[in-house]
């Protein structure tokens, strides 16, 4: 029979070869790839939330079997012409702000002049915090400057907003501190 | 010019017994593309390929391949089916001082191979080729240069440039598709390496988006797929830098696909393995083209090997 070299390898290559397309011996890679354990995980873009700068980050997310979205990886965005892959060592545990081993999961009290922490309640925690913050604010509170004039001013109490706060949490804080009367607020995206 | 692919090829046949075949071929290649390396003419480089080139591609897959390739090759070259074309050269009167043809092959030679359906320059025309004639024609071309496409130029249209905004994946030297893509390693732990790709037809890397697929130009829907961490119980991948375990089997090797166009390309972490030479360990990663086919992907180019 004539075939033509056209035909003779399209022949080899469906029918004779098997296997690989090349005719290669794919038993042990079968044998790997069945006893590998290979997942995926979804590239998502997202910004540092710490400063000012901005850098871009690509988060690597995975869906749960329970269906929660898990945070797995996080690390700076090459192309981004802000930081060109390049994270600064608090940014690059960036991670730590959704999953962290050592993350704190219920507040802790520590009484005063006691030496031991212990677990306490969300309620007792934020009691107690508005009592102290009350407390400092009557205690500190300035009515009247040394002119005479009414300037009704808390200097006894400072805030600082954590760079992680999205727009409208810095707004929150600002009026409600700003409503204490508090005149010592920074933010930690200056700093 | 071949030292590092050798190295590393022979470094990797002895990691990955399972690509020992691939390898131990790759290795028979890289002595024939290094007998003539450094001999490719810059004119006519097409012509003096047919001519010195793929009779020591076939040579050594013939003696390196696998039985059932090797038989295949073997056969082909006995019933004078690689012959005509690939073997008869130019004619005396027309044969330059290393056999090529005068002129850059647009001679009545070169017009009557083309005509002829000649392997190479099928492969050239982007025709679709059978596995074996694809491999035969890509291990030829390794060694002649075809940023500036020979045919193309002596057309006179210049440089084939693909337009990133059109074809965004496309090789903006010659508008080959992508093999694979690597990230370059950095000093710095917190750096990210820049995505690069490496063109499969001729070997150029350029720079490209790290998120975007090189096959459609999605942006949103990009999965890796990596090894999973045998301790947990959640199966989560080892991605990004210096996570990978000394259990991991390809801790530098992972597939980045696109779930809008199910394309995959596999992608090597030079960060994790800065002595690894990017298209030499994509052929280990055959495990992992295996389990990416059984989940719907499809590799966006095979490589030279065929997966």
């Amino acid at each position: 029979m004539d075939v033509s070299r056209r035909q003779f390898l399209s022949i080899g290559s469906a029918g004779v070869l098997g296997g690989s397309a090349l005719g290669f011996d794919l038993t042990e890679s079968v044998r790997i790839k069945q006893r590998l354990r290979i997942e995926g995980a979804t590239l998502s873009h997202s910004l540092c939330p710490y400063c000012a700068v901005g850098c871009s980050l690509i988060a690597h997310t995975k869906k749960a079997a329970n269906g929660k979205t898990e945070l797995l990886h996080i690390e700076g965005d090459p192309d981004s012409p802000v930081n060109e892959g390049t994270l600064c060592p608090k940014g690059a545990t960036s991670l730590q702000l959704a999953v962290s081993r050592r993350r704190v999961p219920h507040p802790l009290y520590r009484a005063p002049g006691a030496a031991e922490w212990k677990q306490v309640s969300w309620e007792f925690a934020l009691d107690r915090l508005a009592r102290n913050i009350k407390a400092s604010r009557d205690a500190t509170f300035v009515a009247q400057d040394a002119d005479g004039n009414v300037v009704n001013r808390c200097e006894g109490v400072a805030f600082a907003g954590g760079a992680a706060f999205s727009s409208e949490e810095g707004y929150l804080a600002t009026k409600l501190m700003r409503g204490l009367g508090l005149v010592h607020l920074e933010q930690q995206a200056r700093v | 010019m071949f030292a590092r692919d050798r190295a590393r090829a022979a470094e990797l046949r002895e990691r990955y017994p399972h690509a020992a075949e691939v390898f131990g071929l790759y290795l028979a290649l890289v002595e024939a593309w290094e007998s003539v390396g450094d001999r490719v003419p810059s004119d006519g480089a097409v012509e003096w390929a047919h001519v010195h080139v793929l009779p020591r591609v076939i040579e050594a897959t013939a003696a390196h391949g696998p039985p059932l390739l090797a038989a295949a090759v073997r056969i082909a070259v006995g019933n004078g089916l690689l012959a005509p074309d690939a073997r008869a050269g130019p004619p005396a009167a027309a044969k330059g001082p290393l056999g090529t043809a005068a002129g850059s092959g647009g001679g009545p030679l070169g017009t009557a191979r083309r005509s002829a359906g000649g392997l190479l320059d099928a492969w050239l025309a982007g025709e679709e080729l059978p596995p074996v004639e694809r491999y035969l024609a890509r291990a030829t071309m390794r060694v002649v240069p075809l940023a500036t496409p020979p045919d193309h130029e002596a057309a006179g249209a210049g440089p084939v440039r693909s337009d990133p905004r059109r074809e965004p994946g496309r090789c903006p030297a010659c508008g080959g598709a992508p093999q694979l893509s690597y990230r370059t390693a950095g000093d710095d732990p917190l750096v990210s390496g820049r995505r690069m790709l490496h063109c499969a037809r001729c070997a150029h890397e350029w720079s490209f988006s790290a998120t975007t697929c090189p096959q459609c130009g999605e942006t949103g829907k990009r999965t890796v797929h990596a090894e999973a961490a045998e301790e947990s119980p959640r199966g989560q991948p080892r991605v990004g830098r210096g996570s990978a375990a000394d259990d991991a089997l390809f801790p530098h090797l992972r597939a980045e696909s696109c779930e809008t166009c199910r394309g995959y390309l596999i992608d090597v972490d030079l960060g994790r393995d800065p002595r690894a030479v990017p298209h030499v360990d994509e052929l280990a990663a055959i495990p992992i083209d295996l389990h990416m086919a059984d989940h719907g992907y499809t590799k966006i180019t095979p490589n030279l090997m065929g997966f």
